[in-house]
């Protein structure tokens, strides 16, 4: 009954086929981001540079390519679903005792969200071409982009978890440089560091769970770690698990590593659409289901995944209540969601948590970008109480995001109706009722916090300054094909429990399994359950209509009360780790210049210094001239030496 | 075994011939003419040792075959006292060798600012290499002793006359911690040679022997000899708390010197550590594992912390060299190959980073003339070259994949971590890599808080007239960053060379 009891443990290994293609889908972006990296240093150094056609031709190629390569590989999948490409990258040492190999592989898991990375990100390239039109920094931009793409692909394709480690730490620095990517800006400079800082502490987890996989079972490939998950002591596997989370729960921004992600907007809207929409953030998610094996032999720290899903889904949802940054808005919104794929893999639904992964990619992204035409367009301004009527002045942002907030939103039969009801539906089918509960409360607020979001910029009239421009064809083209992904990619995964065809579940079948009995009462349930998701979200809807549809004047104000209060307040986090870790640890530090260093050790040599010169003062004073005194010292030591004598060779002579 | 191509010897002595021939040239005012002749001679040097790789062989770890010991020369020298000239490398010392040869060809760039009595200071810069790389190829106790020795005096001067404001102090005491220390290893390597089978100063045999060293004396003695020895090679490491002389020295040097100690000198510690620790005695070491883990984490965290608090930013990077040095004894305490194969990996690239990251000090230093953090800020406005190298360092120092710095602190981790020790050490050194790998936090604090308060935010005014990187900057910074790439690509470059001697010394060490 459980979707795990027919999971097959291992991926047939003879389908195993050999495709070095497979290295250029990650090597292309990287090289790409070599040329123009070289480009901007060639670029400081003389005034004039390369043009910014010939970076857009650059930086645009790696990923356009990468995702033609990665079409051509996943259409043999499809026509025989037990071939698995894969490819030897690179060999990092091999010497005796132990050998590292940095390999790749292209299963139905990597595959799909091969396909959805590149895809998405040649998107955002296109869309950051006309974004960031003029900009100073325009090399350097792609050059990072490029970098954080690559890094991207390494993680998501190794067949390992040094190069999953990798990748992830590259994509960590990546969003360091690009979060941080205009650091005149002290301000900035700082988001970027914190994003580092609190990724790193995801990391550590990370690490000493790889450590300790790798005592456990000898490997450090995922075929290796699942041949050998059986023998693990019982004791050890739950550690291992919640290890591994930790860096999970760091680089998918849950709570309680989740402050980053909001001050990680104040990199360019682009990026926030690559960071926050399409990859980094789900790479915690594609962890955990990397990872299945473990997770479903520790269900305690299921258990805490689902935990933590859920409570970060309906904290960063009630966060985005209030929130009048755009971005800001958005950002909660995918802390949120991300909680909801928690929740997903957590319940051992991962081809549900993948398909959210997957259909939010697109419809966030879309958000994201619409965010950033509008930014665009209105000369950065990202106050939603500033913007308004925008609908006929972005017509193909508006459409775009119109859909993706209804996706988000969950209403059928958009892209997200099908993924989150999927996950709703596993969390009531394991029993898991009071995490549904919150999944349902979660899906009202986001309806809600969405629709508020649209119609202070599209609906009403407009109330900002600037004179908004239209945008550009290269603006609109990726937004309408995001657009059209938000009301289609849906339909990949239609809920098996009503005989309809799920597509994605069906696709890593291989990996996990598939269950096909659709009994009628469960069909019956799961279209109640539907229906209440369904008219939450709609009552979420009706609510911001009621409230935000015809603004003309100014924006309401929010009512001062505690509640608000502690929503302005991000439930304190952020002040809570300056009192309770950042404070202590530069108070140590401090303790240690002002007191340790010069007091505790210098101070103890200098006394024993002082010490010294003491004793030989007193000494000295045995030696004052006086020739008697000499003679003194000189017959006490001859008794001295003739007491040592005798008692060392005549042994009783002094006993009497 | 004595080859006697006098390859090494050549290397050795070619820094002394070039520091007499200073001496030949009156200075007649030319444009850094000293500059010049010096670049030539550890360039020769440079050359030569890449030749010396080449001529290495590099054999898969055979225990049979004896010790890895290649181009070998040997020269009787006061055959009375069995002492002699005998030199040699293994895969330890070899990549020490080159870095040595590579860190003094840079940093003779990085003193491209020297002008006051420039002859007299690459000197003494040419007689430190020799006394460097006689400490790495020395295969004689008493001969490595004098080059020992040897290095603390153009040091002692090269702080003492071409330092900052407090240099005689800073002199002063880097001279009296390196000296009494040293007391324990003249003390140690007596001992050595008068209570073990057979006499002599020959390392070479001494190593094949190491089963039968201080053999007549109690355990609790030979104990004490070994904690003396290594002692002495803490605090060149320098160890917790026995490192308060390198901060002192860092700041009140000069740039390159700077560079010089933290790329090479302190790697001398580690190499003693292991080379006579490990090497001669193996079935002690390994009881001591627990206390070097300890104190690796000490090391980390505390210099770390020390990092954070600092507002000089020669100083941060001063520290940071602390915390980093722990991590080789945390690797050393693994007592596998993948920990000591770490170690020595993590000598080698903390040696190029870090030189990396004092010569951007230095870079900045020069033209604002002041290294205090709180002045400083917006400098990629007017240096974006600069900054953009700086970042990759800090980044490479930080442990960001694709740098060699990922590589060392993945292998020191991983191997201390699995750990060769059984029962409770065991436990105790996972324990304390845990609260190490604290340090990667830490250190991504420090490194980045760094940069992005001296490179990021607004110019202030006064330092908008900043230039950016000139060609002999340029191009000590390219030679080193195209190094950390290239081994965090590929790492297997540098650990094919370390890992026979790592997997002889774990050979010799108690089951």
């Amino acid at each position: 009954m459980l979707l795990h009891a027919t999971a097959h443990t291992t991926l047939p290994t003879a389908s195993l086929q050999l495709n070095s293609l497979l290295n250029l889908v990650v090597l292309l972006p990287l090289a790409g981001a070599l040329v123009l990296g070289l480009g901007t240093l060639y670029n400081a150094q003389n005034k004039t540079g390369i043009s910014e056609r010939v970076v857009t031709a650059i930086g645009c190629a790696g990923p356009l390519l990468a995702t033609v390569l990665a079409f051509l590989l996943f259409l043999p999948m499809m026509g025989d679903p037990s071939r698995v490409w894969h490819s030897p990258l690179l060999t990092w040492m091999d010497i005796g005792s132990f050998k590292i190999e940095l390999g790749l592989v292209m299963d139905h898991l990597s595959g799909i969200m091969l396909l959805m990375i590149t895809f998405i990100g040649t998107l955002i390239h296109l869309f950051s071409a006309s974004y960031m039109q003029g900009d100073r920094s325009f090399s350097r931009y792609f050059a990072y982009l490029n970098l954080f793409l690559g890094s991207m692909l390494l993680l998501i394709l190794s067949d390992n978890m040094i190069g999953l480690f990798m990748g992830w730490e590259g994509v960590g620095v990546c969003s360091y440089l690009l979060i941080g990517f205009w650091f005149e800006d002290a301000a900035k400079a700082g988001a970027g560091t914190k994003a580092f800082l609190l990724n790193r502490v995801g990391d550590l987890g990370f690490i000493l769970g790889i450590f300790l996989l790798f005592q456990e079972t000898g490997a450090f490939d995922f075929a290796g770690i699942q041949a050998h998950i059986g023998q693990t002591s019982a004791e050890r596997l739950p550690l291992i698990a919640f290890l591994l989370l930790v860096g999970a729960l760091g680089k998918s921004a849950q709570i309680p590593l989740h402050v980053w992600l909001p001050d990680a907007m104040a990199g360019p809207t682009p990026v926030s659409a690559l960071i926050h929409a399409a990859t980094m953030v789900t790479a915690g998610v594609y962890l955990v289901a990397r990872l299945h094996f473990v997770y479903t032999a520790t269900p305690s720290v299921a258990w805490l995944i689902i935990l933590i899903g859920g409570l970060t889904a309906l904290m960063a949802a009630s966060i985005a209540l209030v929130q009048n940054d755009i971005k800001k808005v958005l950002a909660y919104s995918t802390v949120s969601q991300l909680g909801y794929m928690f929740m997903g893999v957590g319940a051992g639904a991962y081809a549900a948590g993948i398909f959210h992964v997957f259909t939010h990619a697109f419809f966030k992204a879309a958000l994201f970008l619409g965010a950033g035409a509008i930014i665009h367009a209105l000369h950065h301004e990202q106050d939603l109480r500033k913007m308004g009527g925008l609908r006929s002045k972005l017509p193909i942002t508006h459409l775009a995001m119109l859909v993706s907030c209804l996706a988000i939103a969950g209403i059928p039969p958009f892209a997200g109706f099908f993924s989150k009801d999927e996950i709703l539906w596993s969390l009531w089918e394991k029993g898991h009722f009071v995490f549904w509960g919150m999944g349902l409360l979660t899906a009202g607020l986001t309806a809600f916090y969405m629709f508020r979001l649209y119609f202070l910029a599209f609906g009403g009239t407009y109330r900002g300054e600037h004179e908004a421009h239209p945008e550009p064809l290269l603006m609109k083209l990726p937004l309408g094909l995001l657009g059209l992904g938000a009301v289609t990619v849906g339909f990949l995964g239609m809920p098996a429990t009503l005989g309809l065809p799920n597509w994605f579940v069906h696709w890593l079948a291989p990996l996990y399994g598939e269950h096909h009995a659709s009994d009628p009462a469960a069909q019956g349930l799961s279209l109640i359950l539907m229906a209440a998701s369904v008219l939450v979200a709609g009552a979420g809807i009706l609510l911001a209509l009621k409230r935000f549809g015809k603004i003309t004047g100014e924006v309401p104000a929010l009512p001062e009360n505690a509640l608000t209060a502690l929503l302005n307040e991000k439930f304190g986090f952020d002040s809570l780790y300056q009192t309770a870790v950042v404070g202590p640890i530069m108070a140590a530090g401090r303790f240690c210049r002002q007191v340790a260093e010069p007091v505790m050790i210098d101070g103890l040599i200098r006394a024993g210094i002082w010490g010294y010169y003491a004793f030989s003062l007193c000494l000295r004073t045995l030696q004052f001239g006086q020739l008697r005194a000499y003679a003194h010292y000189l017959i006490f030591g001859l008794f001295i030496l003739a007491y040592v004598y005798f008692v060392l060779h005549l042994p009783g002579v002094f006993q009497l | 075994m004595p080859t006697n191509t006098f390859l090494l010897t050549a290397i050795l002595f070619l820094p002394l011939v070039g520091a007499l021939s200073l001496f030949l040239f009156p200075d007649k005012g030319r444009d850094h003419f000293y500059h010049k002749i010096a670049a030539f001679w550890t360039g020769l040097t440079l050359i030569l040792s890449l030749f010396a790789l080449s001529q290495y062989r590099n054999l898969p770890a055979n225990h049979a075959q004896g010790l890895g010991f290649q181009l070998v020369d040997q020269l009787p020298w006061i055959p009375s006292m069995q002492i002699q000239y005998q030199v040699g490398v293994d895969g330890l010392s070899l990549p020490m060798v080159l870095l040595t040869t590579l860190i003094l060809f840079v940093a003779v760039f990085a003193s491209w600012g020297i002008t006051e009595r420039s002859r007299t200071y690459f000197f003494m810069l040419l007689i430190m290499e020799t006394a460097v790389l006689g400490v790495f190829t020395s295969l004689d106790m008493f001969q490595f002793f004098v080059m020992w020795e040897l290095e603390l005096i153009p040091m002692y001067f090269l702080i003492g006359i071409w330092g900052g404001p407090r240099r005689n102090y800073a002199a002063l005491k880097f001279i009296l911690y390196t000296a009494l220390a040293s007391a324990f290893m003249f003390v140690a390597f007596l001992s050595i040679f008068f209570f073990s089978q057979p006499q002599t100063f020959d390392m070479i045999v001494l190593l094949k022997n190491h089963n039968s060293l201080l053999a007549s004396l109690a355990p609790p003695f030979q104990m004490m000899i070994l904690v003396g020895l290594l002692l002495c090679f803490c605090v060149k490491l320098p160890m917790v708390p026995l490192h308060t002389w390198l901060p002192d020295a860092h700041v009140e040097a000069p740039t390159a010197i700077s560079v010089i100690l933290a790329g090479v000198l302190l790697k001398m510690g580690a190499y003693g550590i292991i080379r006579f620790g490990f090497g001669f005695f193996p079935d002690l070491i390994k009881e001591l594992a627990v206390f070097m883990a300890a104190l690796g984490m000490l090391n980390i965290l505390y210099g770390a912390l020390l990092a954070l608090a600092q507002t000089d930013m020669k100083r941060v990077i001063a520290y940071s060299s602390v915390s980093h040095m722990g991590f080789v004894l945390l690797g050393l305490s693994a007592m596998n190959p993948m920990g000591i194969n770490g170690a020595v990996m993590q000598m080698f690239t903390h040696g190029t980073i870090t030189a990396l990251l004092f010569i951007f000090v230095g870079i900045v230093y020069d033209r604002t003339h002041t290294r205090v953090i709180a002045d400083l800020g917006g400098l990629s406005a007017r240096m974006p070259l600069a900054s953009a190298f700086f970042v990759i360092a800090a980044l490479a120092s930080v442990g960001a994949p694709g740098m060699s710095g990922f590589v060392s602190e993945f292998l020191v981790f991983a191997g201390a971590y699995g750990n060769a020790l059984k029962g409770l050490p065991h436990f105790a050194i996972q324990l304390f890599t845990v609260a190490a790998a604290l340090g990667i936090i830490l250190g991504a604090g420090y490194t980045l808080w760094l940069t992005q308060r001296v490179f990021f935010g607004p110019l202030p005014e006064r330092w908008q007239g900043l230039g950016d990187l000139n060609r002999i900057e340029l191009f000590n910074v390219v030679i080193l960053t195209l190094l950390v790439f290239v081994l965090g690509f590929f790492p297997a470059l540098i650990v094919d060379y370390i890992n026979p001697a790592s997997e002889q010394l774990v050979s010799f060490l108690p089951k």
